[in-house]
């Protein structure tokens, strides 16, 4: 995996790293129990210097704990957490070069919003003056110029998001922690957001860690994005790397819809495989997506928007034939289930709706021909 | 320790609770112990044996303690009645402010709860004023001429001990009704109507289930304590009106006999125990409170 | 039931409470020793009568001289037990705070005696209006950590945290945050312990020593019919102040932080 286009201290995934960037959160053999239950099991994970990080999972899967071991609300039972070259394992959240963005804002009901700003910069006892340039520069950045004086209740929703965001960057961190920010906001609040949070963070070359539980979010935000379950990491990749090349059935199923097909190699033909998949006979993968040995249990992972219909399939080429179930209409493109005799789940496409009169709804019931390329599916381990 | 104090919410709690833990087994937990470790010695005039026995329990049981248990049962029927007088005029009031109040709730519940802290003797003491025999009440009716002579009966029995109770402690009351009541949504008051009930169905089939927590934690919040009044009894009560509280005072102080009062006194709150704990079952078991989250 | 004969209810039921104590101001302006109808003439003589009473003004100083110690502590000691019971992960906090309900459920006479026998029997401390405010303060606790804790629970605990994160120290984010959101409630305790302290006869029949508190005085005073119309007057005083106060507690009380709903909601 090679860098991505344009930004800077972006490397990919966890197998190998490009060069050696500067690396600002290093964790090493994390572990953090309540009780009897374990929430972080011997985590270890690097982030680089600017880099704008995920941590995505489902309600259980620990990144929240780890994101408060970050910030220091929370202190390990092992392991260290160095950042920026200090060790700060110990140190209290007063004490370490980061700021939290918390899931409900935590803004200071008694305060205005220029105090709440403010509020981080009390310890440094700057004279009236610049303290009031400084809020207003804050605000200015998160467009609330002029709103200084209101109280947390008389603003809306994004915009106290907005103050928690000018309230934690004005401290100027090495590293902002963003927890969930944007699930109280409706659809396009969030989208609009988004765009903000990535200006900001290339403006100011902060490193960014944000946990989500919402894949589009974490997708579209981040540089890399650390898979959790369970208070491990399963994948830690490049939003475009863990979509089209997840390391397992579970990654993959969390990422996105995807097809499973499950099989046994039976020889390399050159640069590619055919694998035996129990019902439907043979299919063949591109080895660019990995090394095979003929004889190893497979799964095959093809995302619904690389499989497509056509009334013929090419010669050679991987295709099945089965019955249209149902169509759903999503504005700009359709998701389709076929079910085909042989496969114990349906098949799911995706096609974009290319034209605007036709659709695929007629054929409901109809026997129809699927196809995908060999270099369409994923192999994933397990 | 400040290290720990910092690493650890937990070493914090403890010792933000500390003091306040001090002083409940200082205060409370120790006397009452001595209390229920008092109730198996004897005194006999000025002198405790403390040797310890049963013989003060086995006398409460005994024919010779008949006395006592008839207070004990007396008492019990005194504050259930004037719990149940409570609940069935507060009720209503509760009902009134929670659904048909709409501006000035906040009003109306300070108007009935102001009274509650008004001093209990003085609130007492004005019962006595309005019930006595040259008191408000009757010198009232015989000056608006509705009768020729003073109503003995209306002081010093047990019917103005229950009047007076359930008047002293109807804020108590009143308070948790309507905080279960308006915990209701209004959905399923609607819900109630649209699917048929009338007014009294709806009352019966899903508010009163509805409110049943309000509704126990009133009675109970009445019934326990006015088991222990002492006041009320000594104003208004006469001979007829006499509760266990009187008992248990005078068994410390004029009859010199602590330990008997002390077992008395566990006995009473025990009595109590025992009775809640049934209210609550039978609660439960009529189906009229099931447990919701 | 209807709306309106619920509303007539109502008044009725707020009738039948306040005209027993209404009586109180009432016959403490009635120019007649005795207090029964018709009603013979209006005097403040009663009022003078109390004004000039000794031993009344010395009950009167003793039971202010308790409040406040009574209500700094109970409030106090009730802050730090709400902070313990709200946000701390302690164990047994069900046992805790049914200890600290405790004094609410065991009649007042059953302490009285079991605290009586353990200061003047078992440790042999003199009886004094210190053991009185000592008394007060148990039964006062429980009223403060249940207003406080309600007001604790309405308030996000990220608020603290975030002002750590922003670099306050534990303290500062106590001073500038917990106490400031805290305070109506705080205020609230006070009020309310005060209250409780101020009224309170039955505990203070035993714990006292020789200083009488003014419940004590009154029921004293309740033996003799020649005292009775100044303690009437006394008692109306009490009525208004009582009220007063009352009032002004809740009304700090729901003024709560701008914006921040009351924790009954009402």
């Amino acid at each position: 995996m090679g860098p991505a286009q344009g930004r800077p201290g972006f490397y990919g995934g966890n197998r190998a790293m490009n060069g050696t960037p500067d690396i600002m959160i290093e964790i090493t053999g994390l572990t953090k129990a309540f009780g009897t239950y374990t929430a972080i099991d011997a985590l270890s994970l690097k982030i680089a210097k600017g880099e704008f990080f995920a941590l995505l999972g489902a309600s259980g899967s620990g990144k929240t704990t780890l994101l408060r071991l970050l910030g220091g609300f929370e202190f390990p039972n092992a392991g260290r957490i160095v950042i920026d070259g200090k060790d700060v394992t110990d140190l209290r959240p007063n004490q370490r070069p980061t700021n939290t963005v918390f899931q409900s804002y935590a803004l200071f009901p008694h305060l205005t919003l220029a105090e709440n700003v403010g509020y981080g910069l009390l310890n440094l006892r700057l004279p009236k003056a610049e303290l009031a340039a400084r809020v207003d520069e804050a605000l200015a950045r998160v467009r609330l110029s002029g709103f200084g004086a209101r109280f947390p209740h008389m603003v809306s929703g994004g915009q106290r998001q907005r103050v928690a965001l000018a309230r934690a960057l004005i401290c100027k961190p090495k590293v902002l922690l963003l927890d969930e920010p944007l699930g109280a906001l409706d659809k396009r609040l969030r989208e609009e957001m988004h765009l903000e949070l990535r200006e900001i963070q290339r403006a100011a070359g902060i490193t960014f860690v944000l946990v989500t539980h919402d894949q589009e979010e974490a997708m579209s935000l981040a540089d890399r994005i650390a898979i959790m379950a369970r208070g491990r990491l399963l994948q830690i990749d490049t939003p475009r790397a863990l979509y089209e090349a997840p390391n397992s059935r579970e990654v993959a199923e969390f990422i996105s819809n995807v097809n499973l097909l499950d099989g046994t190699c039976l020889g390399v033909d050159g640069t590619e495989a055919r694998i035996a998949v129990a019902g439907i006979g043979e299919v063949r993968v591109s080895t660019d997506a990995g090394a095979i040995a003929p004889g190893a249990k497979v799964t095959l992972g093809i995302r619904p928007e690389k499989l497509r219909f056509v009334t013929a399939p090419d010669p050679g080429a991987n295709a099945l034939t089965g019955s249209l179930r149902a169509v759903t209409y999503a504005g700009d493109r359709s998701h389709a289930v076929v079910e085909v005799p042989g496969l114990t789940r349906p098949l799911l496409i995706t096609t974009p709706n290319r034209d605007r009169l036709l659709s695929n709804a007629d054929a409901v019931g109809a026997t129809v021909i699927v196809t995908w390329d060999s270099a369409a599916a994923a192999i994933l381990n397990s | 320790m400040i290290g720990l104090w910092h690493r650890s919410p937990a070493f914090r709690g403890w010792v933000l609770i500390a003091p306040t833990l001090l002083i409940l087994t200082v205060m409370l937990v120790i006397p009452l112990g001595m209390l229920v470790a008092q109730s198996f010695w004897t005194q006999t005039g000025l002198t405790i044996d403390r040797t310890p026995g049963l013989q003060n329990y086995a006398l409460l049981v005994a024919p010779e303690g008949a006395i006592y248990r008839t207070l004990l049962v007396k008492s019990l029927w005194i504050s259930f009645a004037s719990a149940f007088v409570v609940l069935l005029f507060a009720f209503p009031v509760a009902y009134f402010i929670a659904f048909h109040v709409k501006r000035s709730k906040l009003t109306w519940i300070l108007l009935v709860t102001v009274p509650f802290w008004i001093s209990y003797l003085l609130r007492i003491f004005s019962w006595k004023i309005v019930l006595g025999f040259g008191g408000a009440l009757n010198s009232g009716l015989i000056s608006l001429g509705l009768i020729d002579a003073p109503i003995e009966a209306l002081m010093y029995n047990q019917a103005a001990v229950i009047l007076t109770l359930a008047h002293s402690w109807s804020a108590f009351a009143v308070l948790p009704i309507y905080v279960s009541l308006q915990k209701i949504e209004p959905q399923v008051l609607e819900a109630a109507f649209d699917l048929g009930d009338s007014a009294l169905q709806r009352l019966r089939r899903v508010i009163l289930p509805l409110a049943m927590p309000g509704l126990l934690a009133a009675f109970l919040l009445v019934f326990v304590p006015t088991m222990g009044d002492y006041i009320t009894p000594s104003l208004v009560g006469g001979t007829d009106g006499v509760m266990v509280g009187n008992a248990i005072a005078t068994l410390f102080g004029k009859q010199n006999d602590a330990p008997l009062g002390a077992a008395l006194a566990v006995a009473t709150m025990g009595a109590v125990a025992v009775l809640v704990g049934l209210i609550l079952v039978a609660a439960r078991a009529s189906g009229l409170w099931r447990n919701r989250s | 039931m209807s709306g309106r004969s619920l509303s007539l209810y109502a008044v009725l039921y707020l009738v039948f409470i306040y005209a027993p104590i209404l009586l109180l101001p009432v016959f403490s302006f009635n120019d007649n020793i005795f207090v029964t109808f018709p009603l013979k003439g209006f005097t403040t003589d009663w009022y003078a009568e109390m004004a000039a009473n000794a031993p009344l003004g010395k009950a009167l100083r003793s039971s202010l001289i308790i409040v406040g110690p009574v209500a700094l502590i109970s409030t106090s000691l009730g802050l730090m037990a709400a902070l313990a019971l709200g946000r701390s992960p302690i164990r047994f906090k069900a046992v805790i705070l049914g200890l600290l309900m405790l004094p609410l459920v065991v009649p007042t006479l059953v302490l009285g005696v079991s605290l009586l026998t353990l200061l003047r029997g078992v440790l042999g401390v003199q009886l004094s209006l210190a053991t009185v405010a000592a008394g007060h303060v148990l039964l006062c606790l429980p009223y403060s950590v249940v207003i406080l804790l309600a007001r604790l629970d309405g308030f996000d605990r990220s608020l603290e945290e975030a002002s750590l994160d922003l670099g306050q120290s534990a303290f500062a984010t106590f001073r500038r945050i917990t106490l400031p959101l805290m305070m109506p409630a705080i205020v609230a305790s006070l009020l309310l312990c005060s209250v409780v302290s101020f009224d309170e006869f039955l505990l203070a029949f035993f714990l006292s020593g020789a200083d009488a508190t003014l419940p004590l005085y009154i029921w004293g005073s309740l033996r003799f019919p020649a005292k009775l119309p100044s303690t009437l007057a006394l008692g109306t005083c009490l009525l208004v102040f009582s009220v007063c106060i009352v009032v002004l507690a809740e009304w700090v009380r729901r003024r709560g932080a701008p914006g921040s709903t009351a924790a009954t909601g009402l």
